[in-house]
C-alpha cells in the first residue's frame, strides 16, 4: 500500500505539470490579449507595447513559461493583475470558501444519495421507489443553474428565509448561523443534482448485492433483518459507489461554477472564469493547479479507501 | 502495510455501525416517511436559527456592481465599477456641477487660465485634510501629478497608469506655497479641467501611498465624503461616512459595494431586499422594474455614442452618397424603442447632448428614409454591393452589438446593400478596429464615453489621427475644415467660443457623414424605493452625499 501510495503521489507531479502546460497554451490561444484587456479601450500602441515589455508578455511563449515555473519552484505564484494582489492569497481564500461550499454539498449528497438509493432498493416497485425513481430523474435532468434560481426565487425572494446570495450579509457581522443560512441553498442546489446521480447508481448497487449468496446466506442463517440489510449488504453496495463518490466530490471541487455565480459564492469555480475573461493568466494558472491537484488526490483518496474497505482489491 | 490494514479493520466495523446501524429501525418497520420529521428536525435545526432575515439598515446603502473593482487607486483605475467608489471616496481640483458636465469648484477655490492658456493656477480650498490626518496642499497635488507622469518618481511603479495620457499636456507642476498650484502645459489643451474632474484627477494622500505603494489601491486615502473602511475580496467593499471634510457631511453612515457578476443575482437580490441600488442591469429587465411601484430607474443621459465606423478609403462607402445612404437606411428610432427598449436616445452627430452647449442642438438626426438611401445607393452605382460589418458579441458601452448588427444588415439590404456579418470577441475586436479597416471591411461598431466634447473627435476623426499614425481614425476619414477646427477648439480657452467650434464642427461631419450616428446611451441604476435623492450624473458617476434611505 505504501509504495503504492507514494508512486501515485509522485505521479502528482506529472499531472500538474501537465495541467500547467495545457493552461498556459489554452490561455495563448484564446483570442484577445492581456495588455489590452489592462489598459482598455483608449490603449494606443505605444502603452500596450511597454506594457507588455513590463509584464514580459513580449517574449517567447516557452521563456514565459519557463518563468513561471521557476516561480511556482519558489513558491511565487505571482499577481492577479486584474485584481492587483497576489494570486496565493486570492487563490486560497477563494478555496475556503468553495471547500465550504463543496464539502457540506458532499456530505448531504452521502446522506441524501446513498439514502434514497438504498430505500428505493429496498423498496423496489413499490410507489416509494417509483416516487423516489421520478424525483431522482427529475434532479439529474435539472441544469443546477435553473435549480438554483428556482430556490432563490422560492425562498429568498417570495418567502423571505435564506439570503438569496453571498456568504455572510453585508450589514452584518457574520458567525455561524449567518454562514449558515447563506450556505442553505447554494448547498440544496448542488445537493439535489449530485445526490440524484448517487441515487440512481446506488439503487442499482444495492439490487445487485441483494441478490447475491451471502445475504441469502446470511439471511438462511437467522440474523436480524437489521443485520443483514446494513450490516451485509449496504457495506458491500458502498464500496464500489467510492469512485463515484470521488467524482461527485471532484465535481462539485471545480465545476460548480454555474452555483457560484448564482449565489455570488466567492469560489474558485468562478475566479477561473474571471480569470479566462480578464485573459488573467497567472490567476487562471494558480486556481486551475489547486483544482487540479484536488482532483488528483481526491481520486486517489478514493483508490486508497477502497482498498481499505475492500482488501481484495490489493491481490 | 499489514500495520495499516488492521488498522482498518479495527476501524470498519465501527465506523460503519456508526454510519448504519443507529437509522436501520425504521427502515425494517412499515412506515419509511417516519424518515421525514426527523429530516425535517435535522435540517431546521441547522439552517434555521440562521435565517432570521432583516432587510438592510437604513443608515446603510448597499449597492451591487456587475464587477469586483479592481483597484481605488483613481490613477490606475479604469473601470466604471471602480470609479463609482473612487468618486466618493476621493475628490479632484475641480468637479463637474451635479447634473451637468461643466466644471466647479472642488478642492480648489477657484483658478486663472492665463491668456496663452499655457499656466493653469489653482487657490487651494484651506484646512483640508485626508481621510488619515494629512494636509492637502500644494504638496500633495504635486505629488499626484508626478507620480502619475513621472517615470523617474519614486512611487511611479505604483501603477500601471493607463490614462496617464490624459494629462500627458502638463510639463511641470508648480507651487509657489502650500495653498497655491500652477500647471505648466507644454501647449494650449481645453480638456485639461475637464480631465482635472474626472477620476484619474482625483488628490491621493501622498503620505498613504508612501506607506503602501503599489497596494495603495486596495488601501485607499482621500479627502471625499467617504472613508474607506475596509475590503473583503469578492465580498464586499465598505465607506463609511467621513466627519471631518469639506462638504457638508453625507446623509448616510455607511455604504456597501458588492461585485454580483450574474445579472440575475443582481436582481433577486434586489428584489429580496439585501441590496438596495444595482448598477448595470441588462435593458430587458428595465421594462420590468419601470412598472413598479417598489423600485424606482435612475437614468442619466451621458457622454456615450454608439456609431458605425464607414471605411471612407476604400469600397462603396469611400462616395459621401454611399455614407449619408447609410445613416438613412438605418431605422435608429426602431433600434433605439424596440432593441433598446427607451435605454437610448438617437444620435445626430459627434458630439452628444450631454455636453450642453457643445452639442449643436439645432442638428436633426438623419431621418428613416429607405427609398431615397436606395435612390442615393442606386446613384452612386453601389446597389447590391457587398460589405462587411465587423461586429463584436459584447464589450463596454457596446450595448446589444450583436442584435444591433443584425438590425442594421436588414435596414442596409432593404436600401440595397448586402452585409455580411463578421463577430469578434471584444479584446480582439478592439484590437483589430484600433487597427484600421483596411481593406477587410466596410463598416465596424464602435461606442466611446468620454468627458470632453474634444476627446472623441480629435482622436478619431482627424487625418492625423489614422491608426497608422496612433490614433483611433479606423475609417481614416480627412477633412482639413475639421482638423483646423478642433485644434483651434482644444487651445480656445473661452468656454462659449469653444462650444461654438464644436457645434460647427459637429454640422461639418454630419454631412460628410464617416459614421452611422446611432444613438447615445442613457445609463441607469434601478433601485428600491427606500433610496431618495440618488443623483445618477452624466459622467455615468453618483456621489452618494446627498442620497437618504428610510
Amino acid at each position: 500500500m505504501l509504495p503504492y501510495l507514494v508512486r501515485r503521489l509522485l505521479l502528482l507531479i506529472p499531472i500538474l505539470l501537465g495541467v500547467s502546460l495545457v493552461v498556459f497554451l489554452l490561455m495563448a490561444l484564446i483570442p484577445g490579449d492581456t495588455a489590452q484587456a489592462i489598459l482598455g479601450p483608449f490603449a494606443n500602441e505605444e502603452n500596450l507595447t511597454a506594457l507588455r515589455a513590463e509584464m514580459a508578455l513580449d517574449r517567447p511563449l516557452p521563456a514565459q513559461y519557463a518563468a513561471w515555473l521557476g516561480n511556482i519552484l519558489q513558491g511565487d505564484l505571482g499577481t492577479a493583475h486584474s485584481l492587483s494582489r497576489p494570486v496565493a492569497d486570492e487563490v486560497f481564500e477563494r478555496l475556503g470558501a468553495t471547500l465550504l461550499l463543496a464539502g457540506t454539498a458532499f456530505l448531504l449528497t452521502c446522506l441524501l444519495g446513498l439514502g434514497a438509493g438504498a430505500i428505493m432498493a429496498l423498496r423496489q416497485s413499490t410507489w416509494v421507489d417509483r416516487t423516489l425513481t421520478f424525483a431522482v430523474l427529475a434532479g439529474i435532468s435539472t441544469p443546477s443553474f435553473a435549480l438554483g434560481l428556482v430556490l432563490v426565487l422560492l425562498f429568498a425572494v417570495w418567502l423571505p428565509w435564506f439570503p438569496a446570495s453571498g456568504l455572510y450579509s453585508v450589514t452584518g457581522d457574520g458567525g455561524a448561523p449567518d454562514l449558515l443560512a447563506h450556505l442553505a441553498l447554494p448547498a440544496l442546489t448542488l445537493t439535489l443534482v449530485t445526490s440524484a446521480i448517487v441515487a440512481r447508481l446506488m439503487r442499482g448497487q444495492m439490487l445487485e448485492v441483494l441478490r447475491q449468496d451471502f445475504v441469502r446466506t446470511a439471511r438462511a442463517q437467522g440474523l436480524p433483518e437489521r443485520t443483514v440489510l446494513f450490516g451485509h449488504a449496504f457495506r458491500n453496495a458502498l464500496v464500489p459507489m467510492i469512485p463515484v463518490l470521488a467524482l461527485q466530490a471532484g465535481y462539485l471541487l471545480g465545476g460548480a461554477v454555474y452555483v457560484e455565480t448564482i449565489f455570488a459564492w466567492p469560489g474558485i469555480g468562478r475566479a477561473i472564469v474571471a480569470a479566462i475573461s480578464t485573459r488573467d493568466v497567472l490567476l487562471a494558472q494558480g486556481c486551475i493547479l489547486v483544482v487540479a491537484a484536488g482532483y488528483v488526490v481526491l481520486n486517489l483518496a478514493a483508490d486508497v479507501l477502497q482498498r481499505w474497505l475492500d482488501p481484495r482489491l490489493d491481490r | 502495510m499489514r500495520s495499516l490494514r488492521s488498522f482498518a479493520a479495527l476501524l470498519r466495523p465501527p465506523f460503519l455501525r456508526a454510519l448504519c446501524v443507529r437509522a436501520p429501525a425504521w427502515l425494517c418497520g412499515k412506515n419509511p416517511w417516519r424518515i421525514l420529521p426527523a429530516l425535517a428536525a435535522f435540517l431546521t435545526l441547522v439552517f434555521l436559527p440562521a435565517c432570521s432575515r432583516q432587510a438592510t439598515p437604513a443608515d446603510t446603502l448597499v449597492v451591487a456592481q456587475s464587477a469586483e473593482p479592481r483597484t481605488l487607486d483613481p490613477q490606475a483605475a479604469t473601470a466604471a465599477s471602480d470609479f463609482r467608489l473612487i468618486e466618493n471616496l476621493y475628490d479632484g481640483l475641480v468637479r463637474f456641477r451635479s447634473g451637468t458636465l461643466e466644471i466647479e469648484p472642488a478642492l480648489a477655490e477657484s483658478w486663472t487660465v492665463s491668456p496663452d492658456g499655457l499656466a493653469y493656477t489653482f487657490r487651494l480650498r484651506p484646512g483640508v485634510r485626508f481621510h488619515d490626518g494629512t494636509p492637502c496642499d500644494a504638496a500633495a497635488v504635486r505629488y499626484t501629478f508626478e507620480r502619475l507622469l513621472d517615470p523617474d518618481h519614486p512611487e511611479a511603479d505604483t501603477g500601471p497608469f493607463p490614462l496617464a495620457f490624459f494629462f500627458a499636456s502638463i510639463d511641470r507642476v508648480d507651487t509657489p506655497d502650500a495653498a497655491t498650484v500652477v500647471f505648466h502645459l507644454k501647449e494650449p489643451f481645453a480638456p485639461f479641467l475637464a480631465n482635472l474632474a474626472y477620476p484619474t484627477g482625483k488628490i491621493v494622500s501622498p503620505t498613504a501611498v508612501k506607506k503602501y505603494r503599489a497596494d495603495f489601491g486596495r488601501h485607499p486615502v482621500g479627502t471625499g465624503p467617504f472613508k474607506f473602511s475596509r475590503w473583503d475580496a469578492n465580498r464586499r467593499v465598505e465607506l463609511l461616512r467621513a466627519d471631518d471634510t469639506w462638504q457638508p457631511a453625507a446623509q448616510l453612515r455607511r455604504v456597501i459595494f458588492r461585485p454580483l457578476t450574474d445579472d440575475n443575482t443582481r436582481l433577486t437580490e434586489l428584489l429580496a431586499g439585501d441590496v438596495d441600488v444595482i448598477t448595470e442591469s441588462p435593458v430587458e429587465m428595465i421594462g420590468a422594474f419601470r412598472d413598479r411601484d417598489d423600485f424606482q430607474v435612475i437614468e442619466a443621459a451621458g457622454p456615450h455614442l454608439w456609431f458605425l465606423i464607414l471605411n471612407t478609403r476604400h469600397g462603396p462607402f469611400a462616395d459621401q452618397r454611399v455614407r449619408r445612404a447609410a445613416n438613412l437606411a438605418i431605422n435608429k428610432t426602431a433600434l433605439v424603442e424596440h432593441l433598446l427598449q427607451d435605454t437610448a436616445t438617437v444620435a445626430a452627430g459627434p458630439v452628444p447632448a450631454a455636453f450642453g452647449p457643445a452639442h449643436a442642438d439645432d442638428l436633426a438626426p438623419y431621418p428613416h428614409d429607405p427609398d431615397e438611401a436606395r435612390r442615393l445607393i442606386r446613384e452612386a452605382g453601389a446597389d447590391g454591393a457587398e460589405v462587411t460589418l465587423w461586429a463584436t458579441e459584447g464589450g463596454s458601452g457596446m450595448l446589444a452589438p450583436k442584435a444591433m448588427a443584425e438590425a442594421i444588415q436588414a435596414d442596409l439590404a432593404a436600401a440595397g446593400l448586402r452585409v455580411r456579418i463578421e463577430t469578434y470577441e471584444w479584446n480582439t475586436y478592439l484590437a483589430k478596429v484600433n487597427a484600421g479597416l483596411g481593406e477587410d471591411a466596410d463598416l465596424a461598431q464602435m461606442a466611446w464615453m468620454t468627458n470632453d466634447p474634444d476627446t472623441l473627435p480629435y482622436l478619431t476623426l482627424r487625418s492625423a489621427a489614422t491608426p497608422e499614425q496612433g490614433g483611433f481614425n479606423s475609417g481614416y476619414y480627412q477633412n482639413p475644415e475639421v482638423d483646423a477646427l478642433l485644434e483651434k477648439a482644444r487651445r480656445e480657452t473661452d468656454a462659449a467660443t469653444r462650444a461654438a467650434l464644436y457645434r460647427k464642427i459637429q454640422h461639418i461631419v454630419h454631412a460628410d457623414a464617416p459614421w452611422v450616428f446611432v444613438c447615445n446611451w442613457r445609463q441607469n441604476v434601478v433601485a428600491s424605493q427606500r433610496v431618495q435623492d440618488l443623483r445618477l450624473e452624466p459622467s455615468f458617476l453618483f456621489r452618494l452625499n446627498q442620497a437618504t434611505k428610510h
